[in-house]
Parts: structure tokens; C-alpha cells; sequence
């Protein structure tokens, strides 16, 4: 089966010094790979710079094998904070749309909007920051994608409608060949639907795991001063001293445990494992 | 690109009743103080400029562009659509505003009608004129930027041209008048195919480059 994304040396440059990449990434069909970090760390770039909204400095991308931009048909899209303007209502969505994409269902997009309860006659403008989401959502799906990526879709969404999106994202990969890139600062969503999460730090991929994998294995190892001194460097990946004690991101909390009988490690969280990589230091 | 089109209408039908209140409150006042209908005949086109001119303020504001590019053919019809919803809405607005002198005449018997298709002609030109002009600043710089240098460029354009024909050395040929004057109406549609044409083109290549 082929990649839906693959980027290959990925390099974005900025004037003000921020560089993304280089980024390769392989995510294939089929799955939903989560795209994690803190505020400026490039998700939204990496993100633009797939779907050439910016132009990459160097490297490749390619979406479903080919390097060029054929299958945007294909392609469902929520961003962050671009969509249409505000004074259109969802009617006019839908008739704009049924002319752009070959595929567009307005059965279908209608359909979204009677569950989301979104008015169709109303502008976009006197919708709350939910019910624009939730219309971008529907938007997106209305056209009978295979790859959608979504910046931050379930943001400012009530934990009810969160769940409802994320059951649909569920449902959409019940076709193999249907894939998710879903950024999101929202990691318990992840923990719930991603099969793989990527993180992106200071422009660059910090960590790319299975899901499953990260979470059954990775753990945090809470400890005293005199207890850490005594790990080895090899057994430590990030560290974090609190008030009380010190928090250490380890890998194989199996091995870790054997290792080190008297310890005490907990499960971790996708949170967890983000506030450790970005405010712990790494390794001694 | 129907559906880039479709999008723009939707966006000029929502400001529509703010224009047309305002177009024929203008229309009577103008028309009580000229019984010439060249000034009268400016206006509904002028406004369509300063229409399609807010739809790039809300598609700036909504970052659509950053969306639209996404859409299948989304950088190449971006400027296409612009540019057709600019020429339908001034040839719409021309018609509008002479079947309004039209009815104006009809109540003041004093209004001259001679120069009307001139008049028409002649408006349309000068919104086509603008809309090439302001269109790849616009999409290179921004609205604010872009509303700017289309003034500054059309002042340029239009006071230069003044001068010019205010300089004692400077004739036209009786000659040329008469073939001007002649062919004015194929002239002005020549030179309005030519100047949106190379507008179009530099906006095409503005939007294939450009990232939002």
C-alpha cells in the first residue's frame, strides 16, 4: 500500500531564523498519525508546506506517490483559522462547493449540519468558535476524501461534540485506504484515536512512535536527588526536578523496573511525555 | 472556478442593499445637480470596484486564500474568478445605471441622452482600468497595501495625462481625432481586453507563487 504523505528531506526556512526540518515522514494509508508539540514548533508549518500553502525551501513531499498536486480532490482540509468568509452562510458553502469538487455530497454536507444542529441560513460570522469547527469539519468530510488533515479541529469544541468528531474520524478510517494527519494541542483525543504520534520540536521531529507502543512503554520514573544520581545516563531521557522530587522520562519502563527494583514508575500521558521533552532536560 | 465565482456573488449579494440604498440616494441627489448623465453613469460601476475591493478585505481577514489554495485548481482560478466576477459585475452595474437614467429621463425631460453609450462605455473602461491596476497590488501586498498604490498609481496615470494634454507642445493630429473619435468604441474595448489581459496574467503569476 502507498504512503498517503512522504516527505523526504522537508526543509522550511524562515528569515527570523526559525528552520523546520529537515522532516522525512512515511505516514501510510490507513492510519491516524497525531502531529504534537508546543506553540511555534512548526506543526502548522509542516502542515502548510505539505499542502503547499508555503512553498518549502528544499526537499520533497508527495501525496499518494505523486510529487505534484493532482489528487487535491482527495484531500479534506480544516485549518487552524482559514476558511471561508464569514459573511457567507453554509448554504452558499455548499453551493460553492458542489462546483469546486467533483465528489461534493450536499446530501451528505446537510446531513452534518442537522446533527451539528448549524443553522444553514445563518452567516458563518454569528457562529460560536465550536460551531464554525464543527462546519469546517463537515465541510471537509462532504466531499468524500481519502487523506484529511486537520489543524486543530476538535479546538474549542465541548467535550460531548469532541467525541461525536472524533467517532466520525473513527468511522472514516474504517476504509483502509483513508488516512488521518490530525495536529492538535489536545493529546488526550490522540491518546483516544491516533495510531501513531510525531512530535515536533523546535522545528524538527523530536520523537515518532506507535501510540500503543509510546504509552504501554514508556513511563515516568518519579525519584529522589540521591535515587537519580545513582541511574545511568543510558536509562534517562528527559528529567524534570520538581519541588519534592525528580520526574524521569524513561523508555522501557519494563527493563527500567527490573532494573531498578525499589523504583516507582507511572503510566505516562501524551501531556506528560510533551512537558517532559519540552521543559525537562535531556539526558545527564 | 463556477464555485470561486459563486463564492464572490454570494459575498457582493450580502453588501448589495447597503449599495443600492446608497446608489440611488447618490443617483437623485447627482441627478438634480447635472442634467449630463456622464457623471450619473460613473457611480453604480465605481461602487462595483469598491465592492469587489471588500471581498478581498473579508477574504483577507478569513485567510480564504490559505484555504482556497487548497481546493483542486485553487491557485489558478483564484485570480480567473476575480477577474470574471469584476468584468461581469462592471457590464452589470453599466446596465443597471442606464436603465436607471432611463427612468430618470423619463421624469426629467431635461436630461441629455446623447452621450449615454459613450457614457457607458467609457465607465466601464475606467472600472476595468482600476480593477487591473488594483488587482496585482492587491494580491501582491495585501488590501491595505495594494488600495495604496492603486491610488497613488491611478493619480500618477490620470494627473500625468492631464499634463500632458495641457502642454502647449503636445497635439493630437486632426487626423488622429477624427480616426479616435471614429473608432473610439472598438478602441476602448481593444485597449480594455489588453490591460486586463496583462493584469490577469501578472495576477496568475503572483497566486502560483505566492504563499499565505
Amino acid at each position: 500500500m502507498k504512503n498517503a504523505i512522504e516527505t523526504k528531506n522537508l526543509i522550511k526556512k524562515y528569515d527570523d531564523s526559525f528552520e523546520l526540518g529537515p522532516i522525512n515522514l512515511k505516514i501510510p494509508q490507513g492510519m491516524i498519525v497525531g502531529l504534537i508539540g508546543e506553540n511555534g514548533a512548526g506543526k502548522t508549518t509542516l502542515i502548510k508546506t505539505i499542502l503547499s500553502i508555503i512553498n518549502a525551501t528544499s526537499g520533497e513531499v508527495s501525496l499518494f506517490g505523486h510529487s505534484s498536486l493532482k489528487d487535491l480532490e482527495d484531500i479534506g482540509i480544516v485549518l487552524d483559522d482559514a476558511f471561508f468568509p464569514e459573511i457567507l452562510n453554509p448554504k452558499e458553502v455548499n453551493s460553492t462547493m458542489k462546483d469546486i469538487y467533483t465528489s461534493w455530497d450536499s446530501d451528505l454536507f446537510f446531513k452534518y449540519l442537522d446533527d451539528f444542529h448549524i443553522d444553514k441560513n445563518k452567516q458563518i460570522r454569528t457562529f460560536s468558535k465550536g460551531m464554525r469547527k464543527k462546519l469546517e469539519i463537515a465541510t471537509a468530510l462532504s466531499h468524500h476524501p481519502k487523506l484529511l488533515i486537520l489543524d486543530e479541529p476538535t479546538s474549542g469544541l465541548d467535550p460531548v461534540v469532541r467525541d461525536e468528531v472524533l467517532e466520525l474520524f473513527l468511522n472514516f478510517l474504517q476504509d483502509e485506504e483513508h488516512t488521518i494527519l490530525l495536529s492538535t494541542h489536545i493529546t488526550s483525543d490522540l491518546e483516544h484515536v491516533a495510531d501513531r504520534i510525531v512530535f515536533i520540536k523546535n522545528g524538527k521531529v523530536a520523537l515518532e512512535k506507535d501510540k500503543d507502543e509510546l504509552l504501554d512503554n514508556y513511563g515516568i520514573l518519579k525519584c529522589d536527588e540521591e535515587f537519580f544520581k545513582k541511574m545511568e545516563p543510558s536509562d534517562i531521557l528527559f528529567y524534570k526536578k520538581e519541588k519534592y522530587d525528580i520526574k524521569v522520562l524513561v523508555e522501557d519502563k519494563k527493563r527500567i523496573s527490573k532494573k531498578y527494583k525499589e523504583s516507582i514508575i507511572d503510566k505516562i500521558t501524551l501531556e506528560d511525555l510533551m512537558i517532559l521533552m519540552i521543559k525537562g532536560e535531556e539526558k545527564r | 472556478m463556477k464555485g470561486l465565482i459563486k463564492k464572490d456573488l454570494f459575498m457582493l449579494k450580502s453588501n448589495m442593499r447597503y449599495i443600492i440604498i446608497f446608489s440611488v440616494l447618490y443617483f437623485f441627489i447627482a441627478s438634480n445637480q447635472a442634467d449630463d448623465v456622464f457623471a450619473i453613469s460613473f457611480i453604480l460601476p465605481f461602487l462595483m470596484v469598491v465592492m469587489m475591493n471588500s471581498t478581498f478585505s473579508y477574504d483577507e481577514y478569513n485567510k480564504w486564500f490559505s484555504y482556497a489554495v487548497t481546493m483542486p485548481n485553487g491557485r489558478a482560478n483564484i485570480a480567473k474568478s476575480k477577474y470574471i466576477v469584476a468584468i461581469l459585475g462592471s457590464i452589470f452595474a453599466s446596465i443597471l445605471s442606464i436603465l436607471l437614467i432611463m427612468i430618470l429621463a423619463s421624469f426629467k425631460g431635461s436630461l441629455n441622452l446623447d452621450n449615454l453609450a459613450s457614457s457607458t462605455v467609457s465607465s466601464i473602461f475606467a472600472c476595468l482600468f482600476m480593477v487591473s491596476i488594483m488587482f496585482p497590488f492587491i494580491l501582491k501586498y495585501g488590501t491595505e497595501k495594494g488600495r495604496l498604490v492603486m491610488f497613488v498609481i491611478s493619480f500618477v496615470i490620470i494627473g500625468g495625462s492631464v499634463l500632458l494634454f495641457k502642454m502647449p507642445k503636445f497635439k493630437i493630429s486632426a487626423g488622429a481625432i477624427i480616426f479616435l473619435t471614429k473608432y473610439s468604441l472598438l478602441l476602448t474595448v481593444i485597449i480594455s481586453v489588453i490591460m486586463v489581459g496583462i493584469s490577469y496574467f501578472i495576477s496568475k503569476k503572483i497566486i502560483s507563487k505566492k504563499e499565505f
